[in-house]
C-alpha cells in the first residue's frame, strides 16, 4: 500500500514536470481608460494576447511517460461501470485518448490557486442567504409535529398525505425495459458455483 | 397541414400551416434537425383551433399565444420521448415535463418537435448524435458544415424557420455557439434563473435552459414567458417563478425575483425600458482576442466596437486573466459531475431491452458499454479519473479553485458588483464596464470533413469563449451581426457572424434589451458604411408578404 502511494507521489511530481510554469501568478484583472479614437480600437485588438493552442502544445508532443497504467485503466473502467478493453489495439487507444485529455485539462496545474476557496456551485453566499439556509430546530418544527410514533420501540414515521399523494401518482415501473408484477425484471442465467 | 381549416384568423393559420409545411419539406428534413418531429397527441387538433379562436376573439393568454417551439431533446415532454440523442434513452418516455416546457404551455405555446443535439450535449458540433449529425443549412458550395453544439438542432430548426423559437441547454457554450453558427440568435440566462427541474443533467453546476430565436422581440417574449404568468394575471401575481424554485434547488430565488421584478416593469413600463439605454461602458477583454481567431471575425468585432463608439458609448480594454486556462478547469468540472450524473443509465429502471450478452449476465458495464457513444464514454473516464481518491486533489478541487478565480475575474471589471457575494466583499468599482462584447466563436463554423480529422481534445478548444460565462454562471446572448462580402470572402455564403454580450450575474433583463440595442446600431452603421442591405431583414419582408 505504502509502495501504491510512493508512486501516486511520484507520478504527481512527474506531472508538475510536464509543464514548464509560464505564468504562475497571474495578472491582476483591471479595465482601461476609454478608447478615444477609432484607432485605439484597432490597437486594442491588434495584438492577439494568446494562443489556444498552448493548451495542447503538451498534449501534441509525444509522452515521455504514460501518466496512466493499464492497471490504472481498468480500475477506472470499472469505477465507471465500463466494459473493460476488448483487445489490445482498443487498449491502447483509451490510454491515448484519456492521456492526451489529461494533458489539455492538467494545464490548470500553471495557476498558483494558494488560499482561494473552492467554488462548488453557484449560490447565494451573501450571509443573509447562509443564515437563511441554516437548518435549525425551528426550521424543522413543523416537520417535527407531523411525526407519528407506533409501535412498543417507539418508531418514528414522517408522512405527509398531500405530498405523498403527489410523488405516488406516476407508474414508476413504466420505463423500465422490463417488468414481471410490481418488479423490475432482470435477464440473468445463473450461473453454477 | 391537413388539420388547419380555414378561418379568419389567417395569421396564426398560415404561420403554424408555413412552420410545419417547412418541416416537411425534404431539404430540411435532411438537416436532420429534429429527432421526434411533432407530437401527434390526442387532442393537438382540439388545441389548435381552441388557440385559433383565441386569436380570432381574444383574450389571447400571451403574445406567444399559438407560437410553436422546438424542443432539444434533452428536455422532458409528454407528447414525445426525450433521447439526449442516446441509444440507451432511445425509447425513454418521461412520466412528467419539465418546468420551462410546462410554463411556454401555459402561455399557450404548442410545445413540440424535439431537436437533435450532441449526445446528452456533450459536443460542440452536434455530430455525437445516435440519430445521426444535424447539418448546418449553409452549405452552398457543397461544403457540409457544422451546425455547432450542443443544441444544433435547435438552432437549425430556429434558423431554418420549421421553428420560430426554440428551447436548448448551455452548459459551456451549446446554445450560443450553434446560434452563431447559425446566424440567429441564442440566450443563456443567469445560472439558477430558469428551474431545471425535467432537464436531463450533463454537468449541474453549470446547466441552464437557453433560448434561441430569430427576433429579438420572439426572445423577449420568450424569456418574459418562462418568468411570468400569462396576461390575466400579471398585475396580480407576477412571480410564480417561487413554485418552480421549490422543485430545482439550485434556483437562486433572490436573484430570481429580482430580475421577475425587472422583467415585469419593462413589461409594463415603457418609460423604463428607454431607460435601459442609456450609454454604456463596454469592455474588450483582451484574452478574448485569440492568435487562432478568424481574421473576418476579428475585423466585424472590431468593425462592431467603432460603431458603438460612433454611437457614444465608452470601449475600455480590459483584462481577465484567468481566461487562459478557463477552458481546462470547465473540462474537468464538466467530465467529472457528467460522471456522476451519468451513473444511473444503468439499463434497468429505463432505457431499452437487449439481448441477453454471450456471457448471460445482464452487467451494467455491458449495457453501458453498448448503448453510449465514444464521446459520452471518454468523458465519463476523465471525470472517474479527477474525481478518484489520488487525483481529486489536483484536479477536481483544483478546477473549481481556478473556477473562483474565473468569478473573481468578472467581479472585478464590471461596474455593478455580483448579487451573489456580500455587499461588503463586493467590490464598488465606478471605472468598471457594463458589458463585455466579444465575438461567440474564434472560428467559422467548420466543415464536417475537417471535423473528422480532429481528435475530440482538439474540438475542446471551440468553447474557448463561451465557457468564461458558463463558469461564472453570467447572462450571455449571442447576437448575429452582418457581415459582408468584403470581410469574408473566403465564406460568402455566410453572412452573419456571432457576436456575444455578457452582463454581470442577474443583469439578464440588460443583456437582452442592449443586445438588441447594439446590433441594431452597428448593423445601421455597418450597412451605411457599405451601402447595403442586411440579407436578414429581406428574409423577414419576404416572410409577412409571402
Amino acid at each position: 500500500m505504502a509502495a501504491r502511494w510512493m508512486e501516486r507521489g511520484m507520478l504527481m511530481a512527474r506531472q508538475r514536470l510536464h509543464f514548464t510554469p509560464s505564468f504562475t501568478r497571474l495578472v491582476r484583472p483591471y479595465v482601461g481608460p476609454a478608447a478615444k479614437h477609432v484607432k485605439d480600437i484597432e490597437l486594442m485588438l491588434a495584438e492577439p494576447s494568446w494562443s489556444v493552442n498552448s493548451l495542447f502544445t503538451s498534449h501534441h508532443s509525444p509522452a515521455t511517460e504514460s501518466q496512466v497504467s493499464k492497471k490504472q485503466l481498468h480500475h477506472l473502467l470499472r469505477l465507471s461501470a465500463l466494459p473493460l478493453p476488448a483487445n489490445e489495439a482498443e487498449e491502447a487507444k483509451m490510454l491515448k485518448d484519456l492521456e492526451s485529455q489529461l494533458r489539455f485539462v492538467q494545464a490548470i496545474q500553471r495557476v498558483d490557486t494558494d488560499g482561494v476557496e473552492p467554488l462548488v456551485s453557484l449560490r447565494d453566499e451573501t450571509e443573509e442567504a447562509t443564515k437563511e439556509s441554516e437548518v435549525t430546530v425551528d426550521t424543522l418544527k413543523e416537520d417535527f409535529a407531523k411525526e407519528t410514533v407506533t409501535g412498543i420501540r417507539g418508531r418514528i414515521g414522517r408522512s405527509d398525505p398531500a405530498k405523498k399523494e403527489e410523488e405516488e401518482d406516476w407508474d414508476a415501473l413504466a420505463c423500465a425495459p422490463k417488468t414481471v408484477g410490481r418488479y423490475i425484471a432482470l435477464d440473468n442465467k445463473v450461473s453454477a458455483p | 397541414m391537413s388539420i388547419l381549416p380555414k378561418s379568419k384568423a389567417k395569421s396564426l393559420v398560415q404561420k403554424l400551416d408555413y412552420h410545419f409545411r417547412v418541416q416537411k419539406s425534404d431539404t430540411r428534413k435532411s438537416l436532420n434537425a429534429f429527432i421526434s418531429a411533432a407530437g401527434d397527441r390526442p387532442g393537438f387538433d382540439q388545441e389548435i383551433q381552441e388557440a385559433i379562436v383565441r386569436h380570432e376573439n381574444g383574450p389571447r393568454k400571451s403574445s406567444l399565444d399559438g407560437s410553436l417551439i422546438g424542443v432539444k431533446d434533452n428536455i422532458c415532454t409528454l407528447s414525445e420521448p426525450t433521447t439526449c440523442a442516446s441509444a440507451i434513452l432511445e425509447q425513454f418516455q418521461s412520466p412528467f415535463q419539465a418546468d420551462v416546457v410546462k410554463r411556454l404551455e401555459d402561455h399557450g405555446a404548442f410545445v413540440t418537435g424535439k431537436t437533435n443535439l450532441d449526445e446528452f450535449g456533450m459536443g460542440s458540433h452536434s455530430i455525437n448524435s445516435h440519430f445521426g449529425p444535424v447539418h448546418n443549412p449553409r452549405n452552398r458550395y457543397g461544403h457540409l458544415r457544422s451546425a455547432g453544439g450542443s443544441s444544433g438542432g435547435s438552432a437549425v430548426a430556429v434558423s431554418t424557420q420549421q421553428r420560430p423559437i426554440a428551447l436548448g441547454t448551455d452548459t459551456g457554450g451549446s446554445v450560443r455557439l450553434p446560434a452563431a453558427y447559425n446566424g440567429i440568435r441564442g440566450f443563456k440566462p443567469s445560472y439558477g434563473l430558469l428551474s431545471r427541474w425535467g432537464v436531463v443533467a450533463y454537468a449541474n453546476s453549470l446547466d441552464t435552459v437557453g433560448l434561441m430565436a430569430r427576433s429579438d422581440v420572439a426572445m423577449y417574449n420568450a424569456f418574459r414567458a418562462l418568468l411570468m404568468a400569462p396576461f390575466p394575471k400579471i398585475s396580480s401575481s407576477p412571480n410564480t417563478l417561487v413554485q418552480d424554485a421549490l422543485r430545482d434547488p439550485t434556483v437562486v430565488e433572490r436573484v430570481a425575483e429580482a430580475v421577475v421584478k425587472r422583467v415585469a416593469k419593462a413589461f409594463s413600463n415603457s418609460e423604463y425600458r428607454v431607460n435601459l439605454l442609456r450609454k454604456f461602458r463596454i469592455g474588450v477583454p483582451k484574452e478574448y482576442n485569440t492568435k487562432e481567431m478568424d481574421p473576418s471575425i476579428r475585423s466585424v468585432w472590431l468593425k462592431g466596437l467603432q460603431a458603438l463608439q460612433q454611437d457614444g458609448h465608452s470601449i475600455h480594454s480590459v483584462s481577465l486573466p484567468t481566461t487562459q486556462i478557463a477552458l481546462s478547469a470547465y473540462y474537468v468540472i464538466a467530465a467529472a459531475e457528467a460522471s456522476s450524473n451519468l451513473a444511473k443509465y444503468d439499463g434497468v429502471r429505463y432505457g431499452k431491452p437487449r439481448e441477453l450478452a454471450s456471457s448471460g449476465l445482464a452487467s451494467f458495464a455491458e449495457t453501458r458499454g453498448l448503448f453510449f457513444g465514444q464521446e459520452v464514454k471518454r468523458r465519463i473516464l476523465l471525470g472517474s479519473y479527477t474525481l478518484s481518491a489520488g487525483a481529486i486533489d489536483n484536479n477536481f478541487i483544483k478546477a473549481q479553485k481556478v473556477r473562483r478565480l474565473v468569478q473573481s475575474d468578472f467581479n472585478k471589471v464590471f461596474r455593478r458588483s455580483s448579487p451573489l457575494v456580500d455587499r461588503q466583499n463586493a467590490i464598488a468599482n465606478e471605472e468598471g464596464v457594463d458589458f463585455l462584447l466579444t465575438p461567440t466563436a474564434t472560428t467559422l463554423p467548420p466543415t464536417l470533413s475537417s471535423l473528422s480529422c480532429k481528435s475530440s481534445v482538439d474540438t475542446f478548444s471551440d468553447d474557448v469563449l463561451t465557457v468564461p460565462a458558463s463558469l461564472a454562471g453570467l447572462p450571455a446572448y449571442s447576437i448575429p451581426v452582418y457581415c459582408n462580402r468584403e470581410h469574408n470572402r473566403a465564406y460568402p455564403e455566410l453572412y452573419h457572424i456571432g457576436m456575444q454580450v455578457i452582463g454581470q450575474y442577474g443583469d439578464d433583463m440588460d443583456v437582452l434589451c442592449a443586445s438588441a440595442h447594439f446590433r441594431n446600431k452597428i448593423t445601421k452603421i455597418l450597412r451605411e458604411s457599405l451601402g447595403k442591405r442586411d440579407p436578414e431583414d429581406l428574409d423577414e419582408h419576404s416572410i409577412k408578404n409571402g
